[in-house]
């Protein structure tokens, strides 16, 4: 596809997802682009290495009409690493540009001066005199910025890896400026993250006052803090192990640095932020988000496609609980979900209600090592026979089957599959993290007065998770009564048309971005 | 992403060290080392066999040896700087087992440019004796061999070998060209110098061949470095001929220049006297060489060890401090003793040169060119600086200009008349000090920043 030929009505800027990696991201941007057939899409996809980009994992609808592609850790193309020979009056504005960017004494100031930089750069092409990378590798002011930089962040660093940090981590960050300028032109950007992808789709908004919207699934800064804290790769003299909370070398806090900028950017620059439950709105904020502007907009299901689930299971629990209540686990077997916990919690669920089990539903080859321990744990305890792992299943098949579901995960964004749950009106027992309190519980007034669709939990606590799972099963009363609440709210807040209604919306009555109109100094060019 | 950062420290680390190592910013100096040692005993020859008598006849000996210093110096030039980086980088990346192919390689080409060099100026151009004109060949290849055998005994890092090679050889070289003058004449002179010549050269072999001696073929792989650092063979090369183009000059624009035999020229109104002020030269660049191997030279590689083993930036550039303070004390140094010892020998010239037999115009041609010398040490301990910081480019300007000077003030010298003669290469030495002076301290000054943002970004 040739880059758009027309204007399209949004351009989706993606960051290493659809169409060319698979996951929970991409699924949802497929949804999307295939569900609104009306809307014309432009897809930017930024990717690490071309590598990642060989072949699409998802087939694009008809009504994507480009899809571009840009690399930003990939090596330079030659041309950038030459230095434009300019003169001191050519290079002063760009400089005294970067001077009040690098050197501002304040986030506010900071970001506006970011804006300034594009500009100073802009302006030096139009002027014939382009700067490359190699004028930020070889000018002398770019090196005297740099000592100075050097001296007020990391004084007592090791220069040596200063200096590869600053390269490494500003290589990325240009060769994104760089592909500015193959942004295709839309009516409205998307970024389904911050980040690279944040930091060009409010430059494509700004640049073109068009409207900017940000959806995002996990909240990236935090996710890129968690992964730099442990990364190995960056030089650290305090070795591997050290708190985050006590802060870490100053390589490492340059990278955090930069995508906490980078999400600042975004974040100043869009007029809607979407976060998929409400949890993620505080982290938004903390990450320099501005209240007024946020939004909750979950993920969504289609309930009927459960009808037939709830009716089997109201049908086989208005005789009363069975001589087997099933107590189901659907996930992945690896640590993030905790199932250690589960299988302690389900010996103390056995010794005070003997005809539970367990029904353990999911791949289990990610982590065969941790798999391994789970089934010893079993063994030892002695529950193989109410302890079952089932390996992959149709979930829908099985639902009617459970008569509780439980998560036992120590970190969660939106899980589908409590969705899934309420919408076959099984109820959930989960640990209190990313969107299950809002999701069993409630969100709003209206929300909560459906009721209660099961109960939350501490993580890592056999204890309380045992003590969840047997009120919640108690009776097949109590159990139709949280179900119907699930259902309810399945029904009511998470319906994918409605949410696909939503985001039409947004694309194509675009009033809500002259409701909450970002940050002055990013309306002024 | 980690893999290539740590690909391009390791870069990093070759470069610099490489780029550090002594024995090539030596070369320099290693140049006019030797040839101090061989003028000392050149002037001793002389003042014993001039007791002896013969002295017209001797005057072709000593035209034709000046000759052969300026031939061979000026065509083994392209090749010192080179061969000193060559076998520096060989012995730094741990392939000792290269050094001595290449001398012999090395030592084959300068046979092979000098032999038709020598015999066809001397047997063809210079009317002598056939032993004279086969012998003076002989001792043009024999110094141009000895020139670049000496930057490998200096690889060997043994500095007092290379004084004690050049003290055997030329006792040698005294001693038979004095014996045989007796019977053979002139042409006896000749044939014992160099005999004396090439003892000197197998003693400098046998240096190296214990140190690095192989017996794999010889190599002509340092080839390649005429490509790779066209900058150092330019420098050579050019600053040989700056240093020597003011003789021939004299020899053929001056009035008291006139040929001594055929092609042969001289101008010993000026030759004398400029040949007397070199000596000087030894003192003074022996306490540069060692204030500049204990204080710069340890301040460099701190400088570079910080770079490399994670210093801070304040530490770096406190190093770089201390590198640039080192340098100037060494020089202000340099110019007290030199300044002083230079001083006396104008002051006593009058006396000294009356005692050698030379008249008044001498005298003022030693003293404006003694002031030239203590300008030529300053211009050299210079000169290897821009070596140790890699400023090949730079070194090559201060070389042209040092050359050019020489020559456009020499020429300019002799259009007016004897009280200019001298200025020319006073001038130039003053010159190549003030523009290499200005270059090393902007090549300290942005020493950090060089260092670092020529690092490339991917290798």
């Amino acid at each position: 596809m040739s880059p758009a030929a027309k204007i399209a009505d949004v351009c989706l800027v993606l960051e290493g997802t659809y169409p060319y990696v698979q996951g929970g991201v991409s699924s949802w941007v497929h949804q999307i682009v295939t569900e609104l057939p009306e809307v014309t899409f432009a897809l930017f996809f930024l990717g690490s290495t071309k590598e990642q980009a060989v072949k699409k994992r998802y087939t694009p609808p008809p009504n994507v009409i480009s899809l571009t592609e840009v690399f930003l850790f990939e090596r330079p193309p030659p041309a950038q690493l030459v230095p434009t020979p300019l003169t001191a009056a050519q290079r002063a504005p760009v400089y005294a540009a970067l001077r009040a960017f690098y050197l501002a004494p304040d986030d506010a100031a900071r970001d506006g001066a970011f804006w300034s930089v594009i500009d100073a750069f802009d302006a030096a092409e139009q002027a014939g005199a382009p700067f490359t990378f190699g004028n930020l590798l070889r000018d002398e002011e770019a090196w005297e910025l740099l000592t100075e930089v050097c001296g007020r962040i990391a004084p007592s660093e090791s220069f040596i890896d200063f200096f590869w940090a600053a390269r490494f981590v500003h290589l990325p960050v240009w060769l994104a400026l760089c592909a500015r300028r193959s942004i295709p032109p839309a009516r409205m950007y998307h970024s389904v993250s911050t980040g690279y992808a944040g930091l060009l789709g409010a430059f494509a908004a700004r640049r073109q006052r068009t409207p900017y919207l940000i959806t995002e699934h996990g909240i990236y800064t935090k996710e890129r803090i968690a992964e730099i804290s442990q990364a190995t790769w960056i030089y650290d003299p305090r070795g591997r192990y050290f708190d985050v909370a006590e802060g870490m070398g100053a390589f490492k806090k340059m990278w955090i640095n930069l995508f906490m900028f980078l999400g600042e950017v975004s974040y100043t620059g869009a007029h809607r932020i979407v976060s998929l439950f409400e949890g993620n709105t505080h982290l938004q904020i903390e990450f320099g988000a501005d209240a007024r502007r946020l939004e909750v907009i979950p993920n969504g299901i289609d309930p009927a496609k459960f009808d037939a689930a709830l009716a089997q299971r109201t049908a086989r629990l208005s005789g009363g609980l069975g001589e087997e209540i099933v107590v189901g686990f659907i996930g992945r077997v690896v640590p993030i979900k905790d199932v250690k916990t589960l299988i302690r919690a389900a010996r103390a669920i056995i010794t005070r209600e003997p005809r539970a089990v367990f029904h353990i539903i999911g791949p289990t080859e990610e982590d065969p090592d941790y798999f391994d321990e789970c089934k010893q744990m079993v063994a030892l305890m002695g529950l193989e026979k109410k302890v079952l792992f089932l390996g992959p299943q149709n979930v829908r098949e099985i639902l009617s089957g459970l008569d509780v579901c439980l998560l036992t995960s120590i970190s969660e964004g939106l899980p589908l599959i409590i969705l899934e749950a309420f919408a076959a009106g099984v109820p959930c027992v989960a640990t209190d993290v990313g969107a299950c309190r809002e999701l069993i519980f409630g969100r709003t007034a209206e929300d909560k007065a459906l009721g209660r669709a099961g109960l939350l939990t501490k993580i890592c606590s056999p204890l309380d998770t045992a003590d969840a799972v047997l009120r919640v099963i108690s009776s097949a009363e109590n159990l139709l009564t949280m179900g119907r609440a699930g259902r309810l709210r399945a029904e009511r807040h998470y319906r994918q048309v409605e949410i696909m209604g939503k985001y039409r919306a947004f694309y194509t009555d675009h009033r809500w971005s002259e409701l909450s109109a970002p940050n002055s100094q990013l309306s002024t060019s | 992403m980690a893999g290539i950062g740590f690909q391009l420290t390791k870069l990093m680390q070759k470069r610099t060290l490489a780029g550090g190592l002594h024995a090539y910013g030596f070369a320099a100096l290693i140049g006019s080392g030797p040839w101090v040692l061989s003028m000392v005993t050149l002037a001793a020859l002389g003042l014993v066999l001039h007791r002896a008598g013969a002295a017209r006849e001797l005057d072709l000996f000593f035209v034709a040896v000046t000759h052969v210093f300026a031939f061979s110096l000026v065509v083994t030039g392209p090749l010192q700087l080179l061969l000193s980086r060559y076998t520096a980088d060989a012995v730094f990346s741990k392939q000792d087992e290269k050094v001595f192919p290449s001398l012999l390689g090395s030592l084959a080409l300068t046979l092979a440019v000098n032999a038709p060099l020598g015999f066809g100026f001397f047997v063809g151009f210079v009317p002598a004796p056939p032993l004279f004109q086969f012998a003076a060949a002989g001792v043009l290849m024999a110094v141009s061999a000895i020139w670049v055998a000496a930057i490998y005994v200096t690889a060997v890092k043994d500095y007092t070998a290379v004084v004690r090679c050049f003290a055997v050889g030329y006792a040698v070289s005294f001693i038979a060209a004095w014996l045989l003058s007796r019977s053979l004449g002139i042409s006896g002179t000749m044939a014992g110098f160099l005999i004396g010549q090439l003892v000197l050269l197998l003693t400098m072999i046998r240096v190296i061949y214990r140190e690095y001696g192989t017996h794999a073929p010889p190599s002509f792989a340092f080839l390649h470095y005429f490509k790779k650092h066209t900058d150092l063979a330019l420098c050579g090369l050019i600053y040989n001929l700056g240093i020597w183009i003011d003789k021939p000059l004299h020899w053929w624009l001056s009035p008291h220049g006139f040929p001594v035999s055929g092609a042969l020229w001289a101008s010993p109104l000026y030759d004398q006297a400029v040949f007397l002020s070199f000596l000087s030269i030894a003192p003074g660049m022996a306490v540069f060489l060692l204030t500049l191997e204990t204080t710069f030279a340890g301040h460099y590689s701190e400088f570079f060890r910080l770079v490399i083993e994670r210093g801070t930036l304040r530490e770096i550039v406190h190093t770089k401090e201390l590198m640039a303070d080192a340098l100037r004390d060494s020089l202000a140094r340099l110019l007290k003793f030199q300044g002083a010892f230079t001083l006396a020998l104008v002051l006593s010239a009058d006396r000294l040169l009356a005692s050698l037999g030379l008249g008044a115009v001498q005298t003022l041609v030693f003293q404006v060119t003694l002031i030239g010398v203590c300008l030529l040490v300053l211009f050299l301990a210079l000169l290897t600086v821009l070596f140790y910081l890699n400023k090949t480019r730079d070194a090559l300007l201060c070389c042209a200009v040092f050359a050019s000077v020489n020559l456009a003030l020499t020429v300019a010298g002799l259009l007016a008349d004897e009280r200019w003669y001298g200025l020319g290469f006073t001038s130039a030495a003053a010159a190549g000090t003030i523009v290499a002076g200005v270059l090393a301290n902007r090549a300290l000054q942005r020493l950090e920043y060089e260092t670092f943002t020529s690092i490339p970004l991917s290798s």
